[in-house]
């Protein structure tokens, strides 16, 4: 009550202002005009002749959301007029989400985002007065030192602020300010712009007035939470749509199209599902060349002796398949040398040994280096010819000669053994924390019980960090699912088809081959193999859960 | 003072200040944004000063370079995204292979009208094969400038095998250049200059190659082998040609004394432990630079059906939207002129990296005079440019990646012995995609 009385308060709006009044008129009209607004937008989206080559499911669907939007514009002009809180509530979210929408699009009409890679080569050339700020904040920070009220503070804070608005100005000025200034008054004074402008002051102006009215809409101390929490979800809920959802529902519709990037897509419904998953199946003498049975454009992926004949089964897609098939291999691969060795490397770090702090850190180190410069440097180890491994290898036995990155057989145990090794380390701080959970009196009755090292791990331990098991597991197998810099940068020398994982494969059949249908295809038969992995392992945890009820 | 507030007004006017800041300049004159693909910050420098000259140069134009690709974002993902969303510059480079591809779409221009209409314009100072595969009409199946120019060559490169002169030496065995002056070079003898090469230690070895579609595409056009038919309507691999080459690599790989297929062997290389590795121009800087070997140059040995060679090269080709304002079309083909220049070649060839696509005297002359390739057998590459050596050639009938992706990894497979040439023969037609206009 204290919180609505004080709201109301700094809002100048008591709770007898009730009734309407012009200002609830306007906001009414105006959700109004938005709603012609919005439905005009509609029929405009609905009638272009093209749509960012993005077809016509996209521009149809957009218009019906823009559509749908005008209907809730509509409503809420309604139950504004009628003093309805919940109108009130949509009109707000309307407009600050328009407000947010608002500033994205003036920076894209104004030119502002084109400007990114000129001012980071403007202050890259200007690079060294970039000193200036920490100067500056140096000299504020040791202002902030002394006490309030003494002299040298206040001369030190001003010196401090100056520095750093001189270094701004001066780097300003180096990149242009005053051109660019004038090129900004230059878009600014345009329809568009002004439009856009326009409209985002409205909604901001609209919207804040909504959200200081409350009293007049009767509202409570829960509902004015309510849009507050929504208002604050508002910034990560436009990200999240404009540069997840949104995306990724996209790629879903462009899964069931032909989209190659540069020209329209067209509906070509499962063709690219069945594409991919596509099998023959022959029963064909020994020696008979699977060519001659199989379709055109089908591989054969695997063969199955039958006496004296035998299975031949084909793909339309053998790269899909095979890819599929390297994707689990590693990833069984990475669990077996990512997991193990990690909880055995916490048990260690677990132990009270003299700078065991130093190793945890060591340990650590390669999970938050980059994947690429991390596999460059693998690179060179595997290297055949001149490669530290194989000069090693080659010290002991002289005749041997592991072709590490080309190899089709060993190929994906060298990036395994590389994925580990970055991982490893990760993994065990994560058990070394569900190990250091473990209460200790647990393990002192266990000691006193008689429980020996071995029984005390397998019976105790693993049972009470079986949840940290599972995250491990969860996320070093997902990781795995979608394994994609380490083979493009350890493996780009081959053509073979060892080197496919499902990620790998997707670029390539998106980025080199233009196949965004096909590949936005793999994308969602990977999430649905990563989502049922991922619900049998829950469905296995919460059978053996049985120490955390 | 309070805290908060310095912190949030320095905040205010930082963000403030650089949203101006980050305004593009709007120039009264036609601006031509155009792109390459550079190699390093060397190649990035020379393509922006040869802009700046440029745009020195021309009136009413100004011209913006952009490098293209990050380091998160290739220049192929970046273009395509840029070319979907209608914010692709006005000139870009591309490779031959996608030509087709590009054209296909709708997305670059065909230049015929433009550069029909300009006296000064003569698309005979390109390479003939070059400029075949550039004015191909796919609704006729002509090749000349009337009918069709979808851009213009930015350089050329053949491949030539660069040679470590001193494990040569070592090996006391004469240079393959040598050999071909005795007219004695071919695939035997080369077959055992690789031996003798790498005779010389367990971490030497006599050969090396990088392995993607050239890299066997040039030994198959050396036995009267490919990949197509004459008219790309057809799979051609399954040829006697195609299947001779193959069994020829599997017996110089299955000696032992090469960088294994499918490794990168230009490390080893440039570290002295090979003898011969085959590559383009491209590699021709990081070899000056890092190489502390005697090397040169040497052609590549003749196949069966006589020597040859690959022609590998990439385009400026022209943003459709471009053309459709006249006054912008005309900006921008005396831009594209000016990018394929002789003096422009001149300039970006001196690097070393790149071999000007213009096979007349001057451009020749201007690539031999570069600090780069002073002393070297230069002649290994444009002897084969201008004599022998075959295009790469755009796709009209199918989409190249697919079919070369199918073919990659089955030629990978008979190298590395999973595979038999004979099995490979009987079955690779039915597995490429079909082709057909």
């Amino acid at each position: 009550m204290t919180t609505t009385m004080q709201a109301g308060q700094r809002s100048g709006i008591q709770p007898s202002d009730q009734g309407m009044t012009p200002q609830v008129m306007l906001v009414a009209l105006w959700q109004a005009l938005l709603g012609v607004g919005l439905v005009w937008g509609a029929i405009q989206v609905w009638n272009m002749p093209e749509f960012f080559n993005l077809g016509d499911v996209v521009q149809r669907f957009l218009a019906v959301v823009i559509l749908l939007t005008a209907i809730a514009a509509f409503a809420s002009a309604f139950m504004v007029w009628q003093l309805s809180n919940n109108g009130r509530f949509i009109a707000i979210i309307m407009n600050f989400s328009f407000f947010a929408l608002s500033i994205l699009l003036l920076g894209q009409v104004l030119g502002l985002y084109q400007g990114l890679d000129q001012l980071s080569e403007g202050l890259w050339r200007n690079a060294p007065w970039l000193l200036g700020f920490p100067i500056g904040y140096a000299l504020v920070w040791v202002g902030w030192r002394f006490r309030e009220g003494e002299s040298v503070r206040e001369w030190l804070v001003k010196a401090g602020l100056g520095v750093m608005m001189v270094t701004l100005v001066i780097l300003l000025l180096l990149s242009g300010l005053p051109n660019s200034i004038a090129d900004l008054f230059r878009a600014l004074v345009q329809p568009v712009p002004l439009l856009v402008l326009g409209l985002l002051i409205g909604f901001f102006v609209v919207g804040t007035y909504l959200s200081r009215d409350g009293a007049r809409f009767g509202e409570t101390i829960a509902q004015r939470e309510s849009w507050q929490g929504w208002l604050f979800l508002l910034p990560n809920f436009v990200n999240f749509s404009l540069f997840f959802a949104i995306p990724l529902l996209l790629s879903l519709y462009l899964s069931f199209t032909d989209y190659n990037a540069i020209s329209r897509p067209e509906w070509v419904g499962l063709d690219n599902y069945i594409g991919l998953l596509q099998l023959e199946f022959h029963t064909i003498p020994a020696e008979q060349a699977s060519g001659t049975v199989l379709t055109q454009g089908y591989g054969e992926i695997a063969s199955i002796g039958l006496g004296a004949n035998r299975l031949v089964i084909g793909a339309r897609d053998t790269m899909f398949w095979v890819s599929l098939g390297n994707t689990f291999r590693y990833c069984f691969m990475l669990l077996l040398l990512g997991v193990m060795p990690a909880l055995l490397l916490a048990l260690l770090l677990n132990t009270k040994i003299p700078g065991m702090k130093f190793y945890r850190a060591i340990f650590f180190l390669p999970s938050i280096a980059a994947v690429v410069g991390v596999a460059l440097i693998w690179q060179w180890l595997y290297d055949p010819i001149i490669g530290f491994i194989n000069y090693a290898i080659r010290f002991f036995f002289p005749e041997s000669n592991i072709n590490w990155l080309s190899d089709p057989n060993v190929m994906l145990v060298a990036v395994v053994i590389m994925a580990a090794w970055q991982v490893v380390g990760f993994n065990a701080v994560i058990f070394l924390a569900g190990l250091q959970n473990i209460p200790k009196e647990v393990m002192e009755a266990s000691t006193v019980d008689g429980a020996g090292p071995i029984t005390r791990f397998f019976r105790i331990m693993m049972p009470l960090i079986a949840p940290t098991t599972f995250f491990v597991v969860v996320t070093t197998l997902i990781s795995g699912l979608q394994a994609f810099s380490e083979m493009y940068v350890l493996l780009w020398a081959t053509s073979d088809n060892a080197r496919l994982t499902t990620v790998y494969y997707l670029y390539e059949e998106g980025f080199e081959r233009f196949q965004f249908g096909n590949a936005s295809a793999t994308a969602w038969l990977l999430f649905i193999v990563i989502f049922i992995v991922t619900l049998v392992q829950f469905r296995l945890s919460n059978r053996s859960s049985a120490y955390q009820d | 003072m309070n805290r908060k507030l310095v912190i949030v007004a320095l905040l205010a006017v930082l963000t403030a200040s650089l949203s101006f800041a980050l305004v593009a300049n709007a120039q009264d004159d036609v601006t031509v944004t155009w792109r390459t693909r550079p190699d390093n910050q060397a190649e990035i420098d020379v393509y922006t000063s040869l802009s700046d000259s440029i745009d020195a140069k021309l009136d009413g134009v100004t011209l913006a370079y952009q490098a293209g690709g990050t380091e998160t974002a290739g220049y192929q993902a970046t273009l395509l995204t840029e070319l979907a969303a209608g914010t692709a510059p006005d000139i870009f480079w591309i490779p031959g292979t996608d030509i087709a591809t590009f054209a296909g779409e709708g997305v670059i221009a065909n230049l015929s009208a433009v550069a029909t209409a300009d006296a000064d314009f003569d698309a005979s100072v390109f390479y003939p094969q070059q400029i075949n595969e550039l004015t191909y009409n796919p609704e006729t199946g002509e090749s000349n400038v009337e009918q069709a120019l979808w851009g213009l060559p930015r350089d050329a490169s053949s491949f030539a095998l660069y040679v470590n002169l001193d494990l040569f030496e070592e090996a006391g065995i004469p240079t393959p250049t040598e050999q071909l002056e005795a007219g004695n070079w071919n695939w035997e003898t080369f077959t055992q200059t690789v031996k003798d090469i790498g005779a010389l230690g367990d971490d030497v070895v006599g050969f090396g190659l990088n392995a993607w579609w050239a890299n066997w595409w040039l030994w198959m056009n050396a036995a009267g082998g490919g990949y197509f038919n004459a008219d790309k309507t057809e799979c051609a691999l399954n040829s006697d040609g195609t299947r001779a080459a193959l069994e020829f690599l599997v017996e110089l790989y299955g000696s032992g004394e090469t960088v294994p297929f499918g490794t990168d062997s230009e490390p080893p290389f440039i570290a002295g432990n090979v003898g011969m590795f085959l590559n383009g121009r491209w590699a021709t800087p990081n070899t000056a630079a890092q190489a502390t070997f005697n090397w040169d140059y040497a052609e590549v040995p003749a196949g069966p059906n006589g020597q040859s060679n690959w022609l590998f090269w990439g385009a400026y080709v022209v943003n459709a939207s471009s053309l459709e304002d006249p006054a912008r079309a005309a900006a921008v083909w005396n831009v594209l002129k000016e990018l394929t220049s002789v003096e422009s070649q001149g300039l970006v060839t001196a690097l070393g990296a790149n071999i000007p696509s213009r096979a007349g005297e001057d451009a020749i002359a201007a690539f031999f005079a570069s600090p780069v390739s002073e002393g070297k057998n230069n002649a290994a590459f444009t002897n084969a440019l201008a004599n022998y050596a075959v295009a790469e050639a755009p796709l009209w009938t199918g989409n190249f990646g697919e079919y070369d992706a199918v073919v990659g990894a089955e030629v990978t497979k008979v190298i590395n012995g999973e595979l038999s040439p004979a099995d490979f023969q009987a079955n690779i037609c039915g597995m490429v995609p079909a082709l057909g206009m």
